[in-house]
């Protein structure tokens, strides 16, 4: 790792990254600031140049009010008005003016009165030019029309002047213009304003705002581009000084005022703001030098520079600082671990700070420290080994093979019985103190391990110096150089005399026990944790027909039944828990057969952990067998009596429950354990009870089976039961208990009850429904008939029994069809007939209804039905026969009679077609004739004919046209009402523009707004819309010929049960609601024919249309408010 | 060349009418006027009073009223387009009926063209000349 570097390199980066916002934030404060001072200067520019116009504008405003003043004066006017001696006249007025009106002028230094007809000056405060002709002079010229103010460039004075002069108008002739007074000012008292001056004079104590900076200059500049005020800074500038910069240029050019930086007529650079003053052509402006004007935003730049240059100095030294200290302490902290990785644990790092590398260094020093305690432990670890040693009487030791030195630990010395000093341990002296016996044994183990690399154990005999024996375990390994050949051997020898001398007790004791256990009559078993058999004695293995061997190390589950492996997990479950307990067990043996086992089981716990379980087991299968038996027998009984409807029960002689069966505990809706011990008093209440008592003690008494009925209150009502009761005895004839069955016959009794109440109600159903059954047992010929039979049929029981006995009943006529139907019904075809009988004389008729019935063997048996008396019915279906025939008839009659008016009808039609056919032949023709000839009169009579005469042949034509378009309306109209409607899909908007195109193409001149709803579309006769559209839109045009604006429109407004309301708009004449009705009959006219022409007939023909299209046309409207005519048609998709 | 129009019309007012304003067609049309069918059948045929006619001298254009004695027009028309010599002949019906059975039935017996004269003879005299313009000027006949 590149160490130092890296971290002074990141700390530069992140100094940059503060640095970069920092210095963003600072220019960004810098522009700002800059923006506003250099608004603020140009707003106050603008406000003193804004304040010295209004002075020049106030200034020249006066002078001209002054002036007006003069030239109204009353004595001016008068001299002027009496004019003879100019000369005295003109001394006296120059005299006037000097004296009163100069001194309220203060700044005008001359003032002249010229005379109006000759332009001559008449009076003047400079004397000199009295009499001089100013008549070319333009303030002259205009000051003969009204009061005038001008720029003189030269004035009289050589310098720029300002004229203002007005006219005097004579007193004695209204409008007559006498003269003319003029004033003149020189330019450069203009400049007394910017300066102040003006203002003092005028009376202000002080002005503070002559200049506000140094360099600052307001002058005027002419519409010449000439100065006419002085310059501060270049001496006699006045109309000498071109300035051609950008204000004045944006004034002259523009008329716009302007504000900036630019460079001036010096060609220096200024910020300056104009104001243009158009009436006298001028420019005012003031201007002060940038380089004084932005000190301000210099001086700020100066201090941010600094400012960034500080702050950069000053991070830059804080960082330096902290990277010094930080890297200082870091290269300490170095140095120490560097010392401690080559074994110095005495470093200790002074801990000068309490900041991180503060705390880092304490760490360290806590580091130090730790390793080195640890260092002290490991040594004292070292001790305790060699005790540990000791104690154990184990030692190691190690053999060098190619020094053949032998190093051995102080117990290996103690183990052996010699001392370090007289022993120079080397193999051959190891081999020595061997017992001669082993001796062989430990060389050969030895060789062979280090032939064959491998780790040796063995147990040896040792004979100590004191002659004492020992026996010694022993375990080596060896070590390879790196040519792999053995050079060292290491390992470890434990005196183990004790152990084994203990081992040997224990063996001998293990031995008497198990000769005792294995000549035990019970069953021994041990488990293990795993429930894995470890131990049994051959009684075990004998109990199950197998041998020891054959069930060591088997799972103990091998010897069991599936269920029996369940109840023994939940055993060895208990072991688990540490419970000790005896318990039943079964196995299976090799043959099979099953070992009933009483087992008595006791965990095996080591240190509070369970290791597996012993039991002793006993056989006692032939017990258990015994047993079974019994319980079987009990069971097998007890089963046949819970199996039992009848109610079970068994009392001792004190009438207390020793035995209840199933049926007996769920009749009372107890459990049977509830009930054992119990009396009959216990479960029922005291009367029933007592009752049932009585009863018992008779039995006992009478010592034979008694059979009552018995009314018993149970949880779910009462049941009625047939209780039979008897007496048991023992061998002895001893009466010990009594027993009784009760036999529940509730059902029975309910089921009694319900018949004999349905036997009721179909008897009573019979009567009412005049319905009667019977039942034809053939092989008798005996008919079994409910009562309503006999009564409908009249006869008495006796009388009518056998199958002839209804024949007989039968009416005589009808007698053969019901025998043949019956006959049938024999065969196995139901019959359903309606037949008469005579009842007491008289007719009656029944419906009878019968089924054959046949035994197993398939022979007819019995024949079921029923009889109905249908008379009332019958009587009524005749009733209403009778009358529909009639019925049937009187249509017949009418049809007959509506045929023939159709016909008539149709025949009137025919005559109507002819007619009307008649009438278009025959009377248009006439009228052709009329019309031809009268043009022919009228052009070659021409010059016969006066123009009365012209005019009425005209009105003949006219009339017979007329006649002619009544006749074609007539015609439509006859054709509406006859033709077929073949109906299809009508494009209503196509129709309705298709009209407005005519109509417009025939008179081009009108303009008419037009709105026609997109799509609409109608199911109807195509020609008869047709003729629809034409007469509502033709009317509309033709009542709105005389609309200004006309307008029409053509839409849908609504729907009415379920058909589109079209209307058509307009806003033409309309007519009066009182007429409404009559709109749509035949020749009904709302308008004079010289009006509006028109036959009268189009609606009425439009109504017909709409009647024979199943819809309906109405109006809306009032004189003069237009008309909307409204029609209901199908609407088609 | 002046062409020569077959004018079937019982009323001799309406006839004289119409002379008038055929007298305004373009070129000029030699009027031949049959005042019931009978007649009108006789001068295309040669028979009857037009016996010895040059039949081959057809009309080039048979204007046909419908109401006409003894013979009405529909029969007329069935005989013109029944006989190969005349079957090709135009035949415009002149007629003041606008009745729609009438027209249907002309156009079903062969009719080319079927006019409702108007009661305005001055639009009567429009029509003739349009007649005239289209039959003689723009149509192709079948026998030149």
């Amino acid at each position: 790792m590149e160490k130092g570097f890296s971290l002074t390199y990141k700390v530069l980066i992140a100094f940059l990254l503060i640095l970069i916002p920092m210095f963003a934030a600072i220019f960004a404060v810098f522009s700002h600031a800059r923006d506003e001072l250099e608004k603020e200067v140009f707003a106050s520019l603008q406000r003193y140049t804004d304040e010295r116009e209004g002075f020049v504008l106030l200034y020249l405003e006066m002078s001209r009010a002054r002036i007006q003043d003069f030239a109204t004066d009353d004595y001016i006017v008068r001299s002027l008005d009496q004019l003879k001696e100019r000369m005295i006249t003109g001394r006296l007025l120059s005299d006037y003016i000097r004296t009163y009106k100069l001194p309220l002028l203060r700044s005008m230094y001359r003032l002249s009165i010229i005379t109006g007809a000759d332009g001559r000056v008449l009076a003047s405060t400079m004397p000199w030019l009295q009499g001089r002709d100013l008549s070319k002079e333009e303030f002259f010229i205009r000051g003969l029309k009204s009061v005038y103010i001008a720029e003189v460039t030269r004035g009289l004075s050589g310098m720029p002047e300002v004229s203002v002069s007005a006219p005097i108008y004579s007193r004695v002739e209204k409008g007559k213009v006498i003269g003319v007074i003029t004033g003149f000012v020189e330019l450069s008292k203009f400049a007394e304003f910017f300066t102040g001056e003006y203002l003092r004079d005028i009376g202000a104590l002080t002005w503070t705002s002559k200049y506000y900076w140094e360099t600052m200059e307001i002058y005027l500049v002419n519409r010449d581009r000439l100065m006419i005020t002085e310059s501060r800074f270049i001496p006699g500038a006045v109309l000498r000084q071109r300035v051609d910069t950008v204000p004045v240029r944006s004034c002259l050019e523009k008329l716009r005022e302007f504000t900036g930086i630019y460079k001036d007529y010096r060609g220096v650079e200024v910020a300056g703001a104009s104001m243009c003053i158009p009436v006298m052509g001028w420019t005012l402006i003031s201007e002060v030098d940038s380089e004084e004007l932005l000190h301000g935003v210099r001086e700020l730049q100066l201090y941010t520079g600094i400012l960034t240059g500080v702050i950069i100095l000053f991070t830059g030294a804080l960082v330096f600082y902290f990277m010094r200290i930080i890297v200082l302490d870091l290269r300490r902290l170095v140095g120490g671990a560097r010392a401690i990785s080559i074994g110095n644990y005495d470093i200790f790092i002074p801990v000068r700070r309490k900041d991180e590398i503060g705390v880092l260094s304490a760490a360290f020093n806590d580091m130090a420290q730790s390793i080195k305690t640890r260092t002290a432990e490991l040594e004292k670890e070292r001790e305790g080994l060699a005790n540990a040693q000791r104690v154990a009487h184990l030692g190691s030791w190690e053999w060098d093979m190619k020094k053949d030195i032998v190093y051995w630990s102080e117990e290996t010395y103690r183990i052996f019985g010699v001392a370090r000093q007289e022993f120079g341990a080397t193999l051959e002296k190891y081999l020595n103190l061997i017992h001669p016996d082993d001796m062989d044994m430990v060389r050969d183990r030895v060789s062979a391990a280090l032939y064959q690399g491998k780790t040796y154990q063995l147990e040896h005999r040792i004979i100590r110096k004191d002659g004492s024996e020992r026996i010694l375990f022993c375990e080596g390994a060896v070590s390879f150089d790196a040519e792999g050949k053995p050079d060292t051997m290491s390992g470890i020898v434990q005196d183990i005399t004790e152990r084994r001398i203990a081992e040997r007790a224990l063996e001998e004791s293990e031995m008497r026990y198990r000769t005792l256990i294995e000549s035990l009559q019970e069953g021994i078993m041990v488990i293990d944790e795993n429930n894995t058999v470890t131990y049994l004695n051959p009684r075990m293995a004998e109990m199950l027909g197998l041998t020891v061997l054959e069930m060591m190390d088997r799972p103990i589950f091998d010897f069991m039944d599936a269920e029996e492996i369940e109840r023994a997990k939940a055993r060895i479950a208990r072991r688990r828990r540490g419970i000790k307990e005896l318990t039943d067990a079964e196995f299976i043996k090799k043959n099979g057969a099953r070992l009933y086992a009483a087992l008595a089981a006791s965990p095996i716990m080591e240190g509070g952990e369970y290791k597996g379980a012993i039991a002793g087991i006993i056989d006692v299968t032939e017990r258990r067998k015994a047993e079974d038996a019994l319980k079987e027998s009990e069971e097998r009984l007890r089963a046949i009596l819970d199996g039992m409807d009848n109610s079970v029960f068994m009392n001792d002689m004190e009438g207390r429950m020793i035995f209840i069966n199933k049926a007996f505990s769920s009749g009372l809706g107890k459990a049977q354990e509830e009930l054992h011990g119990k009396t009959v008093f216990d479960i029922m209440p005291a009367e029933v009870a007592e009752r049932l008592h009585r009863g018992d003690l008779r039995v006992i008494e009478a010592d034979a089976p008694v059979q009552t009925e018995e009314e018993i209150p149970l949880p779910d009502g009462i049941h009625y039961g047939l209780l039979t009761r008897f007496v048991l005895k023992d061998k002895f004839g001893k009466k010990y208990a009594f027993c009784g069955i009760v036999t529940d016959i509730t059902a029975l009794k309910r089921a009694e009850e319900a018949l004999r109440k349905s036997e009721s109600s179909l008897k009573e159903a019979q009567r009412i429904a005049n319905i009667g059954n019977w039942e034809w047992d053939i092989p008798n010929n005996y008919v079994h008939r409910s009562d309503e039979v006999y009564r409908i049929y009249g006869k008495s029981k006796e009388e009518f029994t056998t199958y002839e006995d209804l024949i007989d009943a039968i009416h005589p006529e009808d007698r053969e069809f019901v025998r043949r139907s019956i006959d049938d019904a024999l065969k196995g075809k139901p019959y359903s007939l309606d037949a008469r009988i005579i009842r007491d004389g008289e007719e009656r008729y029944v419906h009878i209804q019968g089924e054959l019935v046949r035994d197993e063997a398939g022979n007819p048996a019995r024949m079921v039905g029923i009889v109905q008396d249908i008379t009332e019915r019958k009587r009524a279906e005749e009733e209403v026969l009778k009358l529909s025939r009639e019925l049937e008839k009187r249509v017949e009659e009418r049809t007959a009679e509506l045929k023939k008016a159709m016909e008539g009808l149709a025949a009137a039609n025919r005559e109507i077609e002819t007619f009307t056919y008649s009438v278009a032949h025959d009377l248009r023709s006439p009228l052709r004739l009329i019309d031809g000839f009268s043009i022919l009169l009228l052009k070659k009579q021409k010059d016969k004919l006066d123009a009365d005469g012209q005019d009425q042949l005209n009105r003949i034509r006219g009339a017979a046209r007329r006649m002619g378009q009544l006749i074609d309306d007539l015609l439509n109209l006859s054709y509406v009402m006859r033709s077929e409607v073949s109906y299809g899909r009508v494009n209503l908007s196509g129709l309705a523009w298709g009209m407005i195109t005519d109509l417009q193409k025939a008179a081009p001149e009108r303009k008419v707004r037009i709105k026609i709803e997109e799509g609409m579309a109608v199911r109807g006769d195509e020609g008869l819309m047709r003729m629809v559209v034409e007469n509502l839109l033709g009317n509309a045009w033709k009542f709105t010929s005389k609309t200004e604006e006309a307008a029409i429109e053509v839409g849908i407004s609504g729907e009415e049960y379920g058909r589109t309301v079209f209307c058509v708009r307009d806003n033409g004449v309309g007519f009066d609601m009182r007429y409404a009705e009559r709109l749509f009959q035949p020749f009904q006219r709302l308008h004079p024919a010289e009006e509006f022409p028109g036959t009268g007939i189009g609606l009425a023909t439009v109504q017909r249309i709409m009647q024979r299209h199943g819809g309906r046309i109405w109006a809306e409207s009032g004189p003069g408010m237009g008309a909307a005519f409204y029609f209901t048609l199908e609407k088609e998709q | 060349m002046a062409r020569t129009i077959l004018l079937v019309e019982d009323s001799s007012e309406a006839v004289e009418l119409s002379k008038g304003a055929f007298s305004e067609c373009e070129n000029g049309a030699e009027l031949v006027v049959a005042y019931d069918g009978e007649d009108a059948l006789d001068w295309l045929f040669g028979t009857g009073r037009h016996a010895g006619r040059r039949i081959e001298k057809r009309p080039d254009l048979v204007l046909l009223d419908i109401r006409l004695p003894r013979i009405d027009g529909f029969e007329v028309l069935r005989r013109i387009r029944a006989d190969e010599r005349t079957s090709m002949v135009p035949v415009v019906m002149l007629t003041v009926s606008s009745n729609r059975s009438d027209i249907a039935a002309a156009y079903r017996l062969g009719a080319n063209s079927f006019l409702v004269k108007p009661v305005d003879y001055d639009e009567y005299t429009e029509l003739v000349a349009r007649v005239c313009h289209y039959w003689f000027e723009n149509n192709e006949s079948a026998y030149r």
